[in-house]
C-alpha cells in the first residue's frame, strides 16, 4: 500500500497549493483569538464610536437619528468642551515635559556606579507600583487644606490655607504635580534602561578625551539616548491624554471643569449624562488628537533620534 | 619623557582575590610593548590601570617618572583605542577623530589641520563626512587609530584593537599599526591575546597569566628561552612539545615506554623533569643520526610545512613541523631525529630548569 | 575632587530618594495613627496602632476586593499570556500569506486609545449580560498588540535551526511551541506577567464602568468608595487600606523591576 507514486508534475502543484493552504490555515488558527478580541473589543467599537458620533442616542445607546457632524459642530460652540480641551491641552503640557525631564535627572544619577545604586533605583521606580487610585489618595490626602503636611510644611513659611484642589487656579497644576509623581517611576526605569544600553567604552573614550560632563552629556549621552527619549516622551504624551483615575478621584473634574480633561467629560456625557451619541463625538476627536500628535512626534522628533 | 612604570601594582575588583598580583614592569619611551596572554588573565585591567580607567589596589603607576595614581585619565597625556573602537555613532568621521580637541585648547584650524593629517596617514581622506555605520570594519580601525593619532599624545594604550577584523585584515593593520607607532616615535602599550601578533609586532612582550607575569622580554628570546611551561606553550603555534621524563644518568625515559639518550649529563639532583621541544626540531633522521622509531598518528599538510602528530607513548603525543610537502601516512613507522642541543629542561614545578642553558648556548653556537 | 562629586551624587540621591518615596512613608504612617492624631496634622505617630487595619478589613470588604483583584489580575495576566505567545508564534514561525499586514493590523492596534471604544465596549459587555461578573472584567484585555510585540521580538532571537531541525524530525507546530518556544523564552514570558498583572491590578476606569456591586469589584474600585464615604472623617483607615492595596504591586515590582527593565526596553526600541 505504501509503495511510493510517482510524482507527476501537477500533482505535486497540487500538494504544494495544499500545503500554503494549510500553512495559512494553521497560521490563522493561532492568529484567532487575537484576531477575535480585537475585532469585537477595538475595531468593531472603534467603528462603532464613529457611528455613534453621527446620531443622536437613546438611554441604552441604541443611535436614534442621524445628524451628521451636528455632534461635532455643537461640540466646538459649546464652552464646556472648549474648556475641557484646554485643560486636557493644559494638562499635557504640565506633566509630559516635567515628568520627562525629572526622570532623565534621576536616571542619570542612578546610572551612576556607586555603592548601593540598586537601592536607589528601586526607590525611584517605586511608584510605577502604584496604582492611580492610591496614589490619588494619598495626594488627596496631602492636599488637604487643614490636615495635610503640604499646608503643615507651607504654614511654617508663612503661607497658609491654599486650596489645592478646590481653587479653580491652581487645581489642574496640583493634579499635574501628583501625576508626575505617579508617572516618574515608568519613564524613570524606561530611560534607565536606555542609558544602560549604551556602550561604557563611549564614556571611557570621552573620559580620556578629557571633556566636561556636560559636554559629554550633550555630545555624547543625550544624542545616544534619543530613541529611548522619543519613545517615552510618545508614551507619555498619549497616557497624558487619557488621564481619567485622579481626576475621578482628586477633583471629579471641578471645580468649576478646572480639571474637566477629556476622557473624564466622556465619562460624565457617556456614562452620567447618558450622552452617548455626543460623548462618542468627542472619542472621536480624542483618537484622531492622539493620532495627529503621535503622527507629528514622529515627523518632527524623529528627525533628532540618532538611530545607531 | 614618556616611561611609563609600573611598580608592585596590585588590583583586586572585590577586595578579596588580587586579579592582578605584584606587577612591576618598566616600559622604554619609544617602545613597542605588547601586553599577550589567555583570555581572562588580566591584560586588560592593566591597561585600563595605565589609562586610568580603574583604580589601582596597592602599588604605584609612574609615567614620566611622576606618580600618577590618582590622576584622572585626561591629565595623563595618553590616547586609548578600544577593542570595539568606541566611536560615536551618531558623529561624522571627522568628529569622532576631532572628539574632545577642544579641551586642549588646540585651536579649531589646529584641529582641522590634525585631523585631515591623521585622515591622509591612514587613508581615510574620502570618508570624512560619513558616519562609522558606512565603514568598514577595517576603516573603523583606521578612524579609531587616527582619533588616538590627533591628540599627539606621547603614548597609545591598544586592547586587541585587531580582533574584529578577519585574518587578511589583521595581519595588514599589523604591520600599519606597526610602522605608524615607528613614524610618530610614541610608546605603545598593546594588549593581544594572540601570541602571533606579539611575536610580529612587539619590540618587547610581557606574557601574563592569571593575573602573574610569567617572563618579560623580546620576542625571539621568549620565544627561544621561555622561562617556564606556560610560557613555552602560550608562544609558538603548534605550541613546544613537553612531556615529563625521567632522568637516568644520561638518559631520558618517557612514560617507562621510550628512552632518549643523551651525551650530557644531567643534574643528577633532578629525578623528574618536563622536558620540551619545538615542533621544528624534530626532524626525520638521516643516516648516522641517533634516530628514533614512533607510529605518526595524524598529518596536515599547509603548503609550505607539514605537520606531523606521532606517538611519543602511548598517551603522549608530539608534533614535528617540516618545511615542505611531505607524504607520510598515518599508522607510518618514521625515524625522527632530536637535536639534544634543543632540548629544554623543566623543573617538575614548570619553572625552567637553568643548569644546562650554557652549555647548549655554546654548543648551539658551534652548530652554525 | 572625586571624593567630592562622590558625596554631592550620594547626597541629590538621597534627597530624591526621599521626595519619591515621602508619599508612600507618609500614608504608610498615617495608616499607624490614631483618628485624633490624624486630625492634629502629625507626620510621625506617638504610638503605632494596627486598629486601622482591623477597621479596614472590618469595615468594607477589603479581603474580597482583594480576592476580586487577584482573580482578575491573574485571568488577564493568564490570557494575555496565551493569546500573545500564540499569536507572536505565528508571526516568527509561520509562513502564510496575509502575514504581513494581520502583523501590521495588530501594530496599528496600538494607536488606537482604549478610552475612545470604551462606550461601544460597555454597551457590548452590558448585551453580553457581563456586567458584575469576571468575564467582562477580563476578556476584553486578553489580545494586547504591546504583548504579542515583545514576544515576537524575542522568538525572533530563536535561532531558526531550532525549528527546522523539529520540522525535519516531524514535530508538530503545536509540540515545538509548546516544548521549545515557550521554555526558551521564559525570561520574556515573565515580564509579560508581571507587565499584565501591574496594569490589570491598578485598572481603574473600566471595573469602574462594569462593576457596580462588592461581589466583583477590584480595590481600586473599593479605594475610592471608601475615600467618598469616609471622607474626613477615618483617613487612617483609608490609609492602611491603600497600603494593603499597594504592598502586592510593590513587591512584585521589586522582585521584577530587572526583568521589566530589559523586556520594556526590548519591546520599545528594537
Ligand atoms: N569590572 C570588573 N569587576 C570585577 N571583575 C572584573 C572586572 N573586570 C574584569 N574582571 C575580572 O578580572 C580578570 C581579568 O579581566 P581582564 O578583562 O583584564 O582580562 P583580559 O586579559 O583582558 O581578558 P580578554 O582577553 O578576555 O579581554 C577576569 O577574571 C575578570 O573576571
Ligand atoms: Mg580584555
Amino acid at each position: 500500500m505504501n509503495t511510493p507514486l510517482p510524482v507527476q508534475p501537477p500533482a505535486s502543484v497540487q500538494i504544494r497549493r495544499k500545503r500554503t493552504m494549510r500553512t495559512t490555515l494553521e497560521g490563522i488558527t493561532y492568529l484567532l483569538p487575537s484576531l477575535i478580541l480585537f475585532s469585537i473589543f477595538l475595531f468593531y467599537p472603534m467603528l462603532r464610536t464613529m457611528y455613534l458620533s453621527v446620531y443622536l442616542t437613546d438611554y441604552q445607546g441604541n443611535p436614534v437619528q442621524f445628524v451628521g457632524i451636528e455632534n461635532f459642530v455643537y461640540l466646538l460652540k459649546d464652552v464646556n468642551f472648549l474648556q475641557s480641551v484646554k485643560a486636557t491641552l493644559l494638562f499635557v503640557c504640565y506633566t509630559v515635559p516635567t515628568s520627562v525631564f525629572l526622570a532623565l535627572c534621576l536616571a542619570l544619577m542612578a546610572n551612576e556606579k556607586l555603592k548601593g545604586i540598586g537601592l536607589f533605583r528601586t526607590c525611584f521606580s517605586s511608584t510605577m507600583g502604584m496604582s492611580v487610585a492610591a496614589s490619588s489618595v494619598i495626594w488627596m490626602f496631602m492636599y488637604n487644606p487643614s490636615i495635610g503636611v503640604i499646608n503643615k510644611v507651607l504654614s511654617l513659611f508663612g503661607i497658609s490655607d491654599v486650596q489645592w484642589l478646590l481653587d479653580p487656579k491652581i487645581a489642574l497644576v496640583s493634579v499635574a504635580i501628583s501625576t508626575i509623581w505617579m508617572n516618574t517611576g515608568f519613564t524613570f526605569l524606561i530611560l534607565l534602561g536606555g542609558l544602560q544600553n549604551i556602550d561604557p567604552s563611549l564614556y571611557e573614550s570621552a573620559r580620556i578625551a578629557g571633556v566636561s560632563y556636560l559636554y559629554q552629556l550633550r555630545k555624547v549621552t543625550l544624542p545616544l539616548l534619543s530613541p529611548t527619549l522619543f519613545f517615552v516622551t510618545t508614551v507619555s504624551l498619549i497616557h497624558s491624554f487619557q488621564t481619567f483615575g485622579q481626576i475621578d478621584i482628586l477633583t471629579k473634574g471641578g471645580p468649576m471643569d478646572a480639571t474637566n480633561v477629556i476622557v473624564y467629560s466622556i465619562y460624565k456625557d457617556a456614562f452620567i449624562n447618558y450622552n452617548f451619541g455626543s460623548a462618542s463625538a468627542q472619542a472621536v476627536i480624542l483618537f484622531f488628537a492622539i493620532l495627529v500628535v503621535t503622527f507629528l512626534q514622529f515627523k518632527f522628533g524623529e528627525r533628532k533620534v540618532h538611530y545607531q | 619623557m614618556a616611561k611609563v612604570e609600573l611598580v608592585h601594582v596590585c588590583k583586586s575588583y572585590n577586595g578579596k582575590e588580587d586579579v592582578i598580583q605584584d606587577l612591576s614592569v618598566s616600559i622604554e619611551p619609544g617602545e613597542f610593548f605588547v601586553l599577550v596572554g589567555p583570555s581572562g588573565c588580566g591584560k586588560s585591567t592593566i591597561l585600563r590601570m595605565i589609562a586610568g580607567l580603574e583604580a589601582i589596589t596597592s602599588g604605584e603607576l609612574l609615567i614620566g617618572g611622576i606618580k600618577v595614581n590618582g590622576m584622572p585619565p585626561s591629565e595623563r597625556n595618553l590616547s586609548m583605542v578600544f577593542q570595539n573602537y568606541a566611536l560615536y555613532p551618531h558623529l561624522t568621521v571627522e568628529q569622532n577623530i576631532t572628539f574632545g580637541l577642544h579641551t586642549k585648547k588646540i585651536s579649531k584650524q589646529e584641529q582641522k589641520k590634525r585631523c585631515l593629517e591623521a585622515a591622509e596617514m591612514l587613508g581615510l581622506t574620502d570618508f570624512l563626512k560619513l558616519k562609522p555605520r558606512q565603514l568598514s570594519g577595517g576603516q573603523r580601525q583606521r578612524v579609531a587609530l587616527a582619533r588616538a593619532i590627533v591628540t599627539h599624545a606621547p603614548i597609545c594604550l591598544m586592547d586587541e584593537p585587531l580582533s574584529n577584523l578577519d585574518a587578511k585584515l589583521r595581519s595588514k593593520m599589523r604591520s600599519e599599526i606597526r610602522q605608524l607607532q615607528r613614524r610618530l616615535g610614541i610608546t605603545m602599550i598593546y594588549v593581544t591575546h594572540d601570541q602571533v601578533e606579539a611575536m610580529t609586532m612587539a619590540d618587547r612582550m610581557m606574557v601574563l597569566n592569571e593575573g602573574r607575569p610569567q617572563q618579560i622580554g623580546a620576542p625571539l628570546e621568549i620565544y627561544n628561552h621561555p622561562s617556564n611551561i606556560f610560557v613555552a606553550s602560550f608562544i609558538g603555534a603548534p605550541p613546544m612539545n613537553l612531556a615529563k621524563a625521567k632522568v637516568l644518568e644520561s638518559s631520558l625515559l618517557f612514560n617507562s615506554e621510550r628512552v632518549m639518550r643523551l651525551h650530557h649529563h644531567l643534574p643528577s639532583s633532578q629525578q623528574q623533569v618536563i622536558v620540551g621541544v619545538r615542533p621544528e626540531h624534530i626532524r626525520l633522521a638521516d643516516t648516522g643520526d641517533e634516530y628514533f622509531i614512533a607510529e605518526v598518528v595524524n598529518v596536515e599538510v599547509l603548503g609550505t610545512e607539514t605537520l606531523i602528530t606521532f606517538e611519543l607513548t602511548k598517551t603522549e603525543h608530539w608534533i614535528a613541523r617540516w618545511s615542505g610537502q611531505w607524504n607520510v601516512h598515518v599508522g607510518e613507522q618514521v625515524p625522527l631525529f632530536i637535536d639534544e642541543t634543543a632540548f629544554i629542561f623543566f623543573h617538575e614545578d614548570g619553572q625552567r630548569l637553568n643548569h644546562p642553558v650554557s652549555s647548549y648556548v655554546a654548543s648551539g653556537e658551534e652548530r652554525k | 575632587m572625586n571624593v567630592l562629586r562622590t558625596f554631592l551624587l550620594y547626597a541629590l540621591l538621597i534627597t530624591c530618594s526621599v521626595v519619591m518615596l515621602f508619599p508612600i512613608v507618609y500614608a504608610f504612617l498615617i495608616s499607624f495613627m490614631s483618628g485624633a492624631e490624624v486630625l492634629q496634622g502629625h507626620i510621625w505617630p506617638q504610638e503605632f496602632t494596627t486598629a486601622n487595619y482591623v477597621a479596614a478589613f472590618r469595615k468594607v470588604p477589603l479581603l474580597e476586593y482583594l480576592l476580586n483583584s487577584f482573580i482578575v489580575s491573574f485571568l488577564v495576566m493568564l490570557g494575555q499570556l496565551i493569546v500573545s505567545s500564540l499569536a507572536a508564534f505565528a508571526f516568527v514561525f509561520l509562513n502564510f500569506k496575509g502575514r504581513d499586514v494581520l502583523f501590521f493590523l495588530c501594530i496599528a492596534t496600538m494607536l488606537i486609545p482604549w478610552e475612545a471604544t470604551m462606550i461601544p465596549n460597555f454597551l457590548t459587555v452590558q448585551k453580553l449580560g457581563w456586567l458584575n461578573s469576571y468575564l467582562g472584567l477580563t476578556v476584553p484585555f486578553f489580545a494586547l498588540a504591546f504583548g504579542i510585540f515583545l514576544l515576537r521580538q524575542h522568538f525572533k532571537t530563536i535561532p531558526l535551526e531550532l525549528y527546522e531541525a523539529a520540522q525535519v524530525s516531524g514535530v508538530s507546530h503545536f509540540r515545538f511551541f509548546w516544548n521549545i518556544v515557550l521554555p526558551l523564552s521564559k525570561t520574556s514570558l515573565i515580564t509579560l506577567g508581571i507587565y499584565s498583572f501591574l496594569t490589570t491590578w491598578n485598572m481603574y476606569l473600566w471595573p469602574l464602568l462594569v462593576t457596580n456591586n462588592d461581589r466583583v469589584r477590584t480595590v481600586q474600585i473599593g479605594l475610592k468608595q471608601m475615600q467618598t464615604q469616609e471622607i474626613s472623617t477615618e483617613w487612617g483607615v483609608v490609609m492602611a487600606a491603600v497600603i494593603v492595596v499597594i504592598l502586592p504591586t510593590l513587591l512584585l515590582l521589586f522582585v521584577g523591576q530587572k526583568h521589566l527593565q530589559k523586556g520594556l526596553m526590548q519591546g520599545a526600541i528594537k
